[in-house]
């Protein structure tokens, strides 16, 4: 098992100079997560230019601490103000924002940092347990590869949104925008219009800001000034020892929720969360209270999203596929590092990649320490006019744009993906399928040419071994399940929804 | 006659884009080649992405025709009351991981109105107009304009505050990141401005 090698990430991790880069990331990332709207997904993109200039673990460390604190920042609005900052806090909306109204907003805040670190540290043990098996995924050539990628694809392109031909537009665009640029395989330059910036394809740094970034601001400016509701008071800070005893069990089962979600591709942290939510308050006695302020309704769907967001990591580093936006961003991230995601990772660089996946409990432990006390300063943050933080985002994605190669081109491009990433929003078109057929695009073609060249062009290469078979039925499997998936979703919640009562939504 | 509505509208538009778009890329995709000696030309991917964009327009078209003929108008949703986005709660923990609903895809933001798109387009048009004369009026500038203009015409701020932020933003961005950063911010082509350091 690799616990040694754990320990090994540990000391990298504890000097001085990751731990303050940790902390650093914590507290950007937890900065962005708390605005509405801006998920870690967004965080993570708006603020990679922050780790241009650092060495590729200094830099990966605090993506992933970026990563975590945005999404404690969304939980921190979700409990004292009831705006969940990310989908995935919605379940602790619920609860949390309850807890707070009955002056519980602190012990609410406590809870939920408690169950994510317990959610991270189970994510980070199931991460060490699962990972030499990576080494098996040495074993797989060009086909498998391939096919491994089209299964992200597919689930992905299966799972995302309401609408699979939506989707599947979505993904079909990340293949097209993915196809700018020279030809790895025979060298032609592809709908570059002799425009010598195109040559090395459009920056996925310039793409992801846009998508998630710029087009969340369009979206948010073109309703006008915005008020924020008053925030509940945090109060009296610690649980109580009943609190602590309520939310052990739910946080331990959410964990493994969570956890075993994640891994597979596609797995939403907002739906993960919320069924963690329905099973405890099926398995609760208490079942009366939730929705009401059950600490339960807080630490089962925050530990299941953060051991989520722990264990969808896993696919990246064993396989080599991202398999949400966020970890398809940080992919993204990997490789303008220098590092290349999956098996490969744990053979060359070893201490790197153990550093990482030590550096996530040492991230959520800064922000099990970080979460109450700096509740008050990100609601400070969120009572300056949504306006001038506009600009204040607008300058730096302008600035950090530019400061990826120097050029104003890449200004250029963040505007039209943001742009696109609106009107998909407006039209209701997923944006992480665009995203993954950015970061898979590349993937998908160049393992594709590798297998065609060395089988001569025979395509019954992709069908040779037991492995490729059974990846093919997989893929099958996914695509059939993602056109019925909404069929059987709408009528299994004719039986089962109870909405949120109207009244409980309007302001 | 039933009138389409904006959104549907909308709909419609990106559709027929997304249609014409695969096309034209998997025709000129096709043109890079489709095969070569060692199996696959350059044109392949480009070829298949482009088809399936223009194969998902086409259900999506069909989808809105079908919607079309079944369905009351929508009604167009303006600035509406703040509510929790709408993902349910659901009593079956399955039910919560196959609903659409529950996604982690942002939220759609409301369509917008006139003042909307206006909104939309001043900030748009001042980053596009900032990247252009990037190289020509230097970093400070630009930032000072593009600031400025959104503060202005977007936020409806006065102009003498607009102003004071816009330059207060840029002098500020400017020192963080070439003095902290030390990342070199481009300066103006034109000697005047050049001159004056900016």
């Amino acid at each position: 098992m690799g616990f040694d090698q754990l320990l090994g990430g540990l000391a990298t991790v504890f000097t001085p100079e990751h731990l303050l880069f940790a902390l650093l990331g914590c507290v950007l990332g937890m900065l962005v997560g708390v605005l509405p709207g801006f998920g870690p997904a967004a965080a993570v993109s708006l603020l990679i230019p922050v780790t241009f200039g650092l060495d590729a673990t200094s830099a990966i460390i605090m993506l992933a601490a970026i990563l975590y604190g945005a999404a404690y920042g969304g939980t921190t609005t979700a409990v004292l103000l009831r705006i969940p900052g990310e989908a995935s806090s919605i379940a602790t909306t619920l609860d949390g924002y309850q807890m707070a109204k009955q002056g519980r907003g602190g012990p609410a805040l406590v809870i939920a940092a408690l169950a994510s670190f317990v959610g991270g540290l189970v994510g980070v043990i199931g991460f060490v347990v699962v990972a030499p098996f990576s080494r098996l995924a040495l074993e797989f050539g060009a086909p498998e590869l391939f096919l491994v990628s089209l299964l992200g694809f597919a689930l992905i392109t299966s799972f995302a949104g309401s609408n699979p031909a939506k989707a599947l537009l979505s993904a079909a665009a990340g293949l097209g925008i993915a196809t700018v640029g020279v030809d790895s395989g025979v060298g032609i330059a592809r709908f570059t219009f002799d425009m010598p910036e195109l040559f090395d394809g459009l920056g996925l740094v310039a793409i992801v800001m846009g998508v998630f970034g710029l087009s969340e601001v369009l979206g948010q400016a073109q309703k006008g000034p915005l008020g924020v509701p008053s925030p509940l008071k945090v109060a009296r800070l610690l649980p109580t020892r009943t609190d602590l005893q309520r939310s052990a069990f739910p946080s331990l089962r959410g964990s493994l929720i969570g956890f075993f979600m994640g891994l597979l591709p596609g797995s939403p942290g907002a739906a993960t969360s919320l069924a963690s939510y329905a099973a405890e308050k099926r398995i609760s006695r208490r079942s009366k209270e939730f929705g009401k302020g059950a600490v339960e309704g807080i630490a089962g769907p925050e530990a299941a999203n953060n051991a989520l967001a722990v264990s969808s990591m896993i696919p990246l580093f064993t396989l080599g596929i991202p398999t949400s936006a966020t970890v398809a961003i940080m992919a993204g991230a990997f490789t303008m590092n220098g590092l290349i995601p999956g098996p490969l990772l744990f053979r060359d660089n070893p201490d790197v990649a153990w550093a990482i996946i030590a550096s996530l409990i040492v991230g959520n432990l800064i922000l099990l320490v970080l979460n109450v006390p700096l509740a008050r300063v990100w609601i400070a943050v969120l009572k300056v006019p949504f306006h001038y933080l506009m600009a204040a985002i607008l300058a730096f994605m302008f600035l950090g744009t530019y400061s990826i190669n120097g050029s104003a081109f890449d200004i250029l491009i963040m505007l039209g993906a943001g742009l696109l990433g609106y009107i998909f929003q407006l039209v209701k078109v997923p944006l992480t399928p665009l995203v993954l057929g950015l970061i898979l695009g590349p993937l998908l073609e160049e393992n594709f040419q590798r297998s065609l060249a060395l089988s001569r062009g025979d395509y019954n290469v992709f069908l040779q071994g037991p492995i490729s078979l059974t990846l093919i039925g997989v893929i099958v499997l996914a695509i059939l399940f993602g056109a019925v998936r909404p069929l059987i979703a709408s009528m299994l919640k004719k039986k089962t929804i109870t909405p949120i009562a109207p009244k409980e939504l309007a302001k | 006659m039933q009138t389409l509505n904006a959104p549907v509208a909308l709909e419609w538009t990106v559709a027929a884009a997304a249609v014409a778009g695969g096309l034209t890329m998997a025709v000129v995709g096709a043109g890079y080649g489709l095969t070569n000696t060692s199996g696959v030309g350059a044109g392949f991917f480009p070829t298949v992405a482009g088809t399936l964009m223009a194969l998902a327009g086409v259900l999506w078209a069909l989808q809105l025709v079908a919607a079309r003929r079944t369905s009351v108008p929508a009604p167009v949703t303006g600035d509406t009351v703040e509510s929790l986005p709408p993902h349910h709660e659901s009593e079956s923990a399955l039910v919560s991981l196959l609903d659409d609903d529950n996604s982690d895809e942002p939220d759609s933001p409301d369509f917008p109105d006139r003042q909307g798109w206006a909104r939309v387009g001043i900030i748009s048009g001042a980053i596009l107009l900032a990247a252009l004369l990037l190289p020509l009026l230097g970093y400070t500038v630009v930032m000072t304009l593009m600031l400025g203009t959104i503060l202005f015409f977007v936020s409806k701020r006065k102009l003498w505050m607009a102003a004071l932020v816009a330059v207060g933003s840029a002098l500020a961005s400017r020192l963080v990141f070439e003095v902290w950063l030390g990342t070199a911010l481009p300066t103006a082509s034109i000697d005047f401005l050049a001159g004056l350091g900016l």
